[in-house]
């Protein structure tokens, strides 16, 4: 850190992508937090032509278009323009992630809370993370559905990331109403609910769950994009490659089919379909 | 003569009465003043003085002194973003405050915007930082007669400029002078500029915007001149805000709390972004532009999709729409947001609107986190992602491409001067897609193939030229003979193309 400064980090936190949800017992929550250091963004923007015009400065002077004094002079002139770009690092062989914990209001205090949060997915995939210009980092923690341990109440929750020690920053507050009962039966049936209910089994590595619940969606809308894309991830999980390339070529038809006049091409799916064949190759 | 009889001409007889010659000036504003939203204030003072020994000597005769705005500048809210448009008045930016420190005085010509929901916000960067006022009142006479007077000045606009005077009974006005100076020597106007703006730009001579400078020779920058140059351009200066928009600045930050107000740089052009999910803007920054994120919509007058709002203006994106004074047209400001739907499906992000182009034709620049971060990715793909999305919102296309995007599912090759052609670092070229670059064979049937990389790194930055770099400058044929030729990009060159000013 080297200051006493407060760090200048911006966290979001989201429970399934709101700010204010109400979940069944048998949905799963995914706390999502975002933190980025904008700061240094704005700073590194402003920066960039000043670098760029040093490296010009350089090239001249290389050149011998210039004399040493003459050089030195410019570029400390263009330094003095530029402004300071912090960067905070955080995170330890744990993984950034365990400096973030979660608490819930309870009466006029903060505390946090013991839930059994599982880490689902977080990028960058690194142990400390650098929070500069261009870094957002991200992570996901998950509560199971139907897990007896789950809350049941109402609660406004909020992430604490512990940047070092004694500093910490703080998100903003999300609301969420944990409901005792389970979905209504006419509910389950839905693309949204059995979606979120497979894409959650596959972050949690339960891919034969995970690939029922796009089954199901399948069965029901062969022309999903999103759950093509799914059931070729989830393959790709368990090593059937051959299985995942097809899910992800019916995918690819799907999203030129579905958006004929897309100015740019599905990039993400055209990747995995390389990547599969090379595999497959190999 | 006509010869008729004609009275004998009246004698007149003039009596000069030697009378006590007055006159009333008028403090100059602080040279380092600047207008500030937040109950900024300033003081005048006027003196009365009397002509003696071929000088004004203070004090004079007491009168009753008069001061008023000559003109005051009544602009849509206290800068160009804020407070959103539907709450946004037109009253006087500049005005007498009706607070004890004008009680020795009577107030007159009240120019409030009277309709309640068009009361100056108490909130412009924290709560009450701009106490609550009923009056704007544009004329303060004392109530006694006087020698001296001190008025104060409020300010409720980061872009306010007037000019105040003041008056007496049977005086003539001396032109202003410094706080501790003597009075100037003979008469003319007492008018005085809020801020000091001698070059008349309506601009603070003190502020950065008020003039050019080019080493160390400065001149003018007109209000209405909208020239910034950073990065270069040839063909595309500007970024859409005039120097006097610039001046009067913008209420930016990622958050509410955090929000604070900034006048922009006149050189440097600028780009305005609501990142809704903090991704923030990857490599982008790479650009040259100069970023800002802004704390919400209402920062840029509403998402261009809101349906919310039924008000006619709603939802424009609008980074200036509290414009009025010098402005040039409408700049967009840009909607960054995390989506796994609709284009977006299948893809690592897609730019909507009638892009590639300006951002006055971008609806929103839509990024697909959950792809980008996916295992097997470089830890590139995010930060290059939204730089790819983001440059297609500032005029730029890829490197080269085909009339039809649709490769019908193909990903083994791309034509060369296409795609994945020119600098391999730069973030509008296409990685990870395909797994070779072919060009025909000439003379003969045929193509060179050319192998990419199994496992790209995801580019950086934006390229400054179309030459081929990586891969891209293999030089050989699928037999490893030297082919002579290298996978330049067709267009290429992004830094070049950049271009915000949306008019």
């Amino acid at each position: 850190m080297g200051s006493n400064e407060p760090p200048q980090i911006d966290v979001l936190c989201r429970a399934n992508e709101e700010t204010s949800i109400t979940v069944y017992d048998d949905e799963p929550l995914i706390f999502s937090v975002a933190m980025v250091n904008d700061d240094a963004a704005t700073a590194a923007s402003y920066n960039t032509p000043l670098e760029d015009q040093i490296r010009e400065i350089e090239r001249k002077f290389k050149a011998e278009q210039m004399e040493e004094k003459e050089f030195k002079r410019a570029v400390e002139e263009i330094e003095r323009n530029m402004l300071k770009v912090r960067v905070y690092r955080f995170g330890s062989p744990l993984g950034w992630p365990h400096y973030i914990k979660f608490q819930a209001l309870s009466g006029d205090t903060w505390r946090y809370v013991n839930w059994p949060l599982k880490l689902l997915i977080y990028h960058p995939a690194t142990q400390v993370v650098d929070l500069d210009a261009s870094t957002s980092c991200y992570v996901e923690f998950g509560l199971d559905p139907e897990d007896p341990q789950r809350p049941k109440d109402e609660f406004q929750v909020k992430a604490v990331v512990e940047i070092a020690k004694d500093i910490t920053v703080e998100s903003d507050v999300v609301t969420i109403n944990f409901l005792q009962q389970k979905m209504p039966k006419a509910e389950t049936s839905k693309e949204g609910f059995l979606l979120a209910k497979g894409e959650y089994a596959y972050k949690r590595g339960l891919y034969e769950d995970a690939k029922e619940y796009t089954q199901r969606v399948l069965k029901a809308n062969p022309h999903s994009l999103l759950a093509l894309n799914l059931l070729g991830e989830i393959e790709e999980g368990k090593k059937d490659l051959s299985a995942a390339l097809s899910a992800y070529e019916k995918a690819l038809e799907e999203a030129y089919e579905q958006y004929p006049d897309r100015r740019e091409p599905p990039r993400a799916l055209l990747n995995k379909i390389r990547r599969i064949r090379a595999m497959m190759q190999e | 003569m006509s010869g008729k009889d004609e009275e004998p001409p009246k004698r007149v007889i003039v009596q000069v009465k030697r009378s006590r010659r007055l006159g009333i000036d008028l403090t100059l504003t602080p040279r380092d003043w600047l207008p500030d939203a937040r109950n900024g204030r300033l003081v005048f003072t006027a003196r009365i003085y009397e002509f003696k020994n071929g000088k004004w000597e203070y004090p004079g005769e007491a009168r009753k002194i008069t001061f008023s705005f000559k003109e005051v500048s009544k602009e849509n809210g206290v800068c160009m973003n804020y407070p959103t448009k539907d709450a946004s008045n037109t009253n006087p930016d500049l005005f007498f405050p009706d607070d004890d420190s004008m009680k020795e005085f009577a107030l007159d010509e009240d120019e409030t915007d009277k309709s309640r929901k068009k009361r100056c916000p108490t909130e412009i960067l924290r709560a009450k930082d701009n106490p609550a006022h009923r009056h704007h009142y544009l004329k303060a006479t004392t109530k006694k007669p006087v020698t001296e007077a001190t008025v104060t000045v409020r300010c409720e606009d980061y872009g306010a400029f007037g000019v105040l005077q003041a008056i007496a009974p049977d005086c003539e006005t001396i032109p202003p002078r410094e706080k501790d100076a003597e009075p100037s020597e003979g008469i003319g106007p007492n008018d005085v500029k809020i801020p000091r703006d001698d070059n008349g730009n309506d601009i603070a001579d003190r502020a950065p915007q008020d003039k050019y400078k080019l080493l160390f020779v400065r001149w003018t920058a007109p209000a209405d001149e909208d020239e910034d140059d950073t990065p270069h351009n040839d063909d595309h200066k500007g970024d859409g805000l005039t120097n006097y928009e610039e001046y009067r600045g913008f209420i930016v930050g990622k958050k509410l709390i955090n929000k604070k107000h900034i006048r922009t740089n006149i050189n440097k052009k600028d780009v305005f972004i609501y990142d809704k999910d903090n991704l923030l803007t990857g490599f982008f920054n790479t650009s040259g532009l100069t970023i800002h994120f802004i704390p919400g919509p209402d920062f840029y007058n509403g998402n261009s999709t809101d349906k919310d709002d039924d008000s006619p203006d709603a939802g424009t994106q609008v980074i200036n729409f509290n414009r009025g004074n010098a402005t040039g047209g409408e700049q967009h400001g840009l909607r960054l947001v995390n989506e796994n739907t609709g284009e977006a499906a299948g893809a690592y992000g897609y730019t909507y609107g009638n892009g590639p182009g300006l951002p006055k034709v971008t609806v929103k620049v839509a990024i697909n986190r959950g792809e980008c971060i996916k295992i097997g990715n470089h830890a590139n793909q995010l930060p290059t992602t939204i730089a790819h999305e983001l440059g297609h919102s500032v005029n730029l296309i890829h490197h080269g491409e085909e009339a039809l995007h649709n490769h019908g599912g193909s990903t083994k090759s791309d034509r060369a001067g296409h795609e994945t052609s020119g600098d391999v670092n730069c973030v509008m070229r296409y990685d990870n897609v395909y797994e070779q670059w072919c060009h025909p064979k000439v003379p003969g049937p045929g193509c060179c193939i050319h192998s990419i990389p199994e496992s790209e790194v995801p580019g950086n930055t934006f390229c400054d030229s179309q030459t081929g770099t990586g891969c891209n400058a293999s030089g050989f044929n699928e037999d490893g003979d030297a082919c002579a030729f290298t996978n330049d990009a067709t267009v290429g060159k992004c830094k070049e193309h950049i271009k915000v000013k949306d008019w």
